[in-house]
């Protein structure tokens, strides 16, 4: 399912001419909060999107990320701070007047209006004149592969089909910002996947600065150029996919990507940029270990720490390679079609660990079998220092 | 910090502001409340025959006019008790039995609403006659020989009513009923209860809601019922409705009919009240 | 299925059919009783005749106040539309005190007995200086029907999906737009039901219209009572036959025309 080049690089030109060829589409919610009665929403918060970046704001379900995602679009009004574009201030504009692109939850598609009417309301809403109306539409469903489909009724179509009819709607008026709220969640997996790297390439192509709003990890590690963890109406953690996910900087950002392993001590001392830490308790026979750190940690300090399961190294031995290594029991192995995931009990710790094997190192006889003893160990880079300063 | 739209401050709630419902606040305040606080305190400036004062007493101590809202008061619940007893079946059959007739039993039910009350009232009149049908079939089976007097004032009241204010007792009970869980029924029956003990034990408490709100409706209606108490009662049949038409067009007592509509606005007021309760009780 | 089980459905079953035999019965008759040869109703029928129908024609005050009543039903209609969808709309989502209370108070004449309404309108209206007649018809009829207009357009309104609404708002609908492009359309077929409750509660009105009768201003059902008052003969059959196909005749051209769709009536 590709998408034509040639449509999308037009409008791309279309909208440089339009913006008068400059980089534009900043977003900028600045000091940005919001409480519902007693409840805080979104506590301040400031946050930069880049021209053209594509930005997640992820995390559970309550966190800030809608109300957030709201606040840009105008539905609900900041009770302190701005939004910006470009450095104009929204506050005072209703959603109407914003000039937005919004892609909702269940694509609100209207159920009275046939696929290019919808697809045409914005553009009828400013008054554009037929013929020119009646083009852009027809670029529209070039772009989005539904070119046929324009007499259609929204409950004539998929889901997969209702969802690029939203984001035509969207796009066509040519909005500074595009705005993403849960947009494939009710897509099944497979069609998910697809539409995560379609919806990834359109947006790249028209260069269009987007907000998404997601609960799913892997749509944000794999779309945006940068992601934002939210929490309790905060952001925990701003930064690249593989930032945000190879060095998380709290337990909760560490959880809610991919799954870790947890480890808490003790600092006895650090020097340079390793950490000496006393395991407490210690886990599978292990007292103490290296780990690397960014900052000076004072002794004696609150220590924890992630190893990432595809980190970890089984070996049937207790060979000590990278100097050290942890008892373990095989709970079980589950295959995962291109890697095994294997539960291991390890004493000292009250949840079993989680290790990935690829696949084809553990293939046929090496792969572990529940009930058999085995020995954990990582590389000592693949330690992520957690920053317990930070609240969840 | 300054806004220049109302809409961004405020949030959305949906594309219509409040303002819109201003007109018809206005408009019912200045035709519908307005009207009734002057009907309330119309003769209380005057004295003597004329005042208020002297109408409320009379209404509240002469045996004739208290004999008269008792008698609203009891009519209104014999009609709402027998619509209940009527009615509950009727919903009952409607919400659990009626898979492909329950559209048309909702259409028999809203019907007679489309036809005009008069013309109802007149059906029953018609039926009750001495030369009407039912006197006919009567006859006919071979019952009666000559034409009987049916027209017990009372009791074709009663009917016509009945006939009239059912409809909103099945359909306030049938939604309650709908909402009620049938597995709720089902645990029950496997836990060894039979379908009498179910419906007793289960299904009647969970449906007093609409029971309430269909019962205060209908007594509520019933106080305020007119033109089937003036063409079937016969004169028999003395209800607070019946005597406002009367003073009105009779003695032109404006003053004594508006402490008596005042009366029955409190009725009003009163069940208004009780069926706040009932659904503050539901949230 | 148990036997005793099965009995019981049997006898709710035959409940039922007597149940609407009743509901019906009133109807029917007078559907027959319309086409009597006598000069009263009268059992067993005698023969078939369309005369009381011819009487209902030259008896002008049947025809003139049944012409007069479908009027009045249509302009009050009008203006309780114009006052109610609006205020319906505004009403359907608010979750606020004010907001439920408002609401409350548009749906309050329905639970206020007529007749003391019609009372106390009729002496305020002429402290007015609106006198009876056609306007103060005209408003007595709007206040009554205000109500189902106003509870017809809120519970249709709120089971809409608000991301519709809120889609073009972003899409650069102003809010008279949206109405216009949106919502209204989306409503439709339930503002129409509501409208016809409103008109028909307006054609049915007796309590209110009686307060304001004057001979050129008489509405039907004041026609017919006082027709009643010193005559038992079919025309009134006829003229009440008349009038319910009228009410089924729009009733099916709206259905067609918009389709009415279930109606929650009940709430």
């Amino acid at each position: 399912m590709a998408i034509g080049t040639t449509a999308s690089s037009d409008i791309a030109i279309e909208r440089e001419e339009a913006d008068g060829g400059t980089a534009s589409g900043w977003l900028t919610l600045d000091n940005v909060s919001k409480r519902f009665g007693q409840h805080v929403a979104v506590h301040p918060t400031t946050l930069k999107v880049a021209p053209g970046h594509l930005m997640s704001l992820l995390g559970p379900s309550g966190c800030g990320k809608t109300t957030s995602l709201r606040m840009v679009a105008g539905f609900e009004a900041p009770d302190t701070g701005a939004v910006l574009i470009d450095g104009q201030d929204l506050s005072s504009l209703p959603p109407n007047r914003r000039k937005l692109g919004m892609v909702f939850q269940n694509y609100s598609l209207f159920p009275h209006l046939n696929v290019s009417e919808n697809i045409a309301f914005g553009l009828k809403m400013a008054k554009r004149g037929a013929a020119e109306i009646g083009e852009r539409v027809r670029t529209m469903l070039d772009l989005v592969q539904l070119r046929g489909y324009d007499e259609r009724y929204p409950h004539q179509i998929s889901g997969g089909q209702q969802q690029r009819v939203a984001l035509a709607r969207a796009l066509i008026t040519n909005p500074r910002v595009l705005l993403l709220d849960e947009p494939l969640g009710a897509l099944d997996k497979n069609l998910r996947e697809n539409m995560q790297f379609e919806l990834r390439s359109l947006q790249r192509r028209l260069s269009i600065t987007t907000l998404l709003v997601t609960h799913d990890q892997e749509e944000a590690l794999t779309m945006s150029d940068q992601v934002a963890v939210m929490n309790h109406g905060r952001i925990l953690q701003l930064g690249s996919p593989t930032e945000v996910y190879e060095r998380p900087t709290t337990r909760f950002v560490a959880a809610f990507l991919g799954t870790s392993n947890l480890f808490e001590g003790t600092a006895i001392e650090s020097e340079g940029d390793l950490c000496r830490v006393k395991l407490s308790p210690s886990v599978g026979g292990l007292e103490e270990v290296v780990v690397p750190t960014t900052r000076r940690v004072p002794s004696g300090s609150p220590i924890a720490f992630v190893v990432r399961p595809e980190k970890l190294q089984l070996s049937i031995d207790n060979s000590r390679k990278n100097g050290f290594a942890i008892e373990a029991l095989v709970l079980d192995c589950i295959f995962r079609g291109s890697y095994y995931t294997c539960q291991l009990r390890v004493t000292g710790s009250n949840e079993p660990m989680i290790a990935y094997l690829q696949a084809q190192e553990a293939g046929g006889n090496d792969m572990p079998r529940a009930g058999s003893r085995t020995y954990l160990s990582w590389t000592p880079s693949s330690a992520v220092l957690l920053d317990e300063d930070l609240k969840c | 910090m300054l806004s220049r739209s109302n809409a961004a401050r405020i949030g959305f709630r949906g594309a219509v502001g409040f303002a819109w419902v201003l007109p018809s606040t206005v408009f019912l305040i200045a035709f519908f409340v307005f009207p009734l606080i002057h009907n309330g305190l119309k003769g209380f400036t005057e004295s003597g025959e004329q005042s208020a004062v002297t109408s409320y007493a009379r209404l509240l101590t002469e045996a004739y006019y208290l004999g008269t809202i008792v008698q609203t008061l009891v009519l209104s619940l014999v009609v709402t008790l027998i619509s209940l007893l009527l009615g509950y079946p009727i919903a009952y059959y409607l919400v659990r039995y009626a898979d492909k007739s329950a559209n048309l039993i909702i259409f028999l039910l809203i019907a007679p609403l489309l036809t005009s009350i008069v013309m109802r009232t007149f059906g029953w009149k018609v039926l009750f006659a001495r030369t009407g049908l039912l006197n006919m079939l009567l006859q006919q089976i071979g019952l009666t020989v000559r034409p009987i007097n049916l027209m017990n004032g009372y009791v074709a009241t009663v009917i016509g009513l009945v006939h009239v204010l059912i409809p909103f007792m099945v359909l306030s009970i049938s939604s309650v009923l709908r909402g009620i869980d049938r597995r709720l029924e089902e645990s029950a029956q496997i836990l060894g209860a039979n379908k009498l003990q179910t419906f007793l034990l289960i299904t009647l408490p969970l449906s007093v809601e609409g029971i309430l709100t269909g019962s205060i409706l209908v007594f509520m209606l019933t106080n305020g019922a007119f033109v089937s108490i003036l063409l079937l009662g016969q004169g028999t049949i003395h209800t607070l409705p019946l005597l406002i038409y009367q003073q009105f067009m009779v003695t032109r007592d404006v003053n004594f009919a508006s402490a008596m509509g005042n009366i029955l606005l409190v009725f009003a007021l009163v069940c208004l009240f009780a069926q706040l309760r009932v659904l503050r009780r539901r949230n | 299925m148990p036997r005793k089980f099965r009995l019981g459905v049997i006898a709710l079953r035959a409940f039922v059919v007597i149940f609407f035999v009743f509901m019906l019965a009133p109807i029917l008759v007078v559907f027959v009783a319309s086409f009597g040869t006598r000069d009263y109703v009268s059992f067993p029928m005698e023969g078939f005749s369309l005369k009381w129908y011819w009487r209902v024609y030259e008896y002008k005050p049947f025809l003139n106040s049944l012409i007069f009543s479908i009027e009045l039903a249509i302009a009050s209609t009008i203006l309780a539309g114009l006052l109610g969808v609006p205020a319906g709309l505004a009403l359907s989502r608010a979750r606020s005190n004010l907001g439920q209370f408002v609401t409350m108070f548009l749906l309050a004449p329905l639970s206020i007995p007529l007749i003391v309404l019609g009372l106390a309108l009729l002496y305020y209206m002429s402290l007015l200086g609106f006198g009876i007649g056609f306007w103060s018809l005209l408003i007595g009829h709007a206040v009554v029907g205000l109500p189902y207009i106003v509870r017809t357009v809120t519970a249709v309104h709120r089971s809409l999906d608000i991301g519709i609404e809120e889609s073009a708002s972003i899409l650069g609908a102003t809010r008279w737009q949206i109405v216009l492009h949106v919502t209204l359309p989306l409503i439709r077929s339930a503002m129409f039901a509501g409208f016809l409750f409103c008109m028909l509660s307006s054609l049915d009105n007796l309590t209110i219209s009686f307060f304001f009768g004057t001979a050129t201003t008489s509405t039907l059902p004041v026609v017919m009572l006082s027709y009643l008052e010193y005559q038992f003969d079919p025309s009134i059959a006829a003229i009440g036959v008349i009038q319910m196909l009228l009410t089924i005749t729009v009733l099916l051209v709206v259905d067609r025309v918009y389709g009415l769709g279930k109606l929650n009536i009940a709430d």
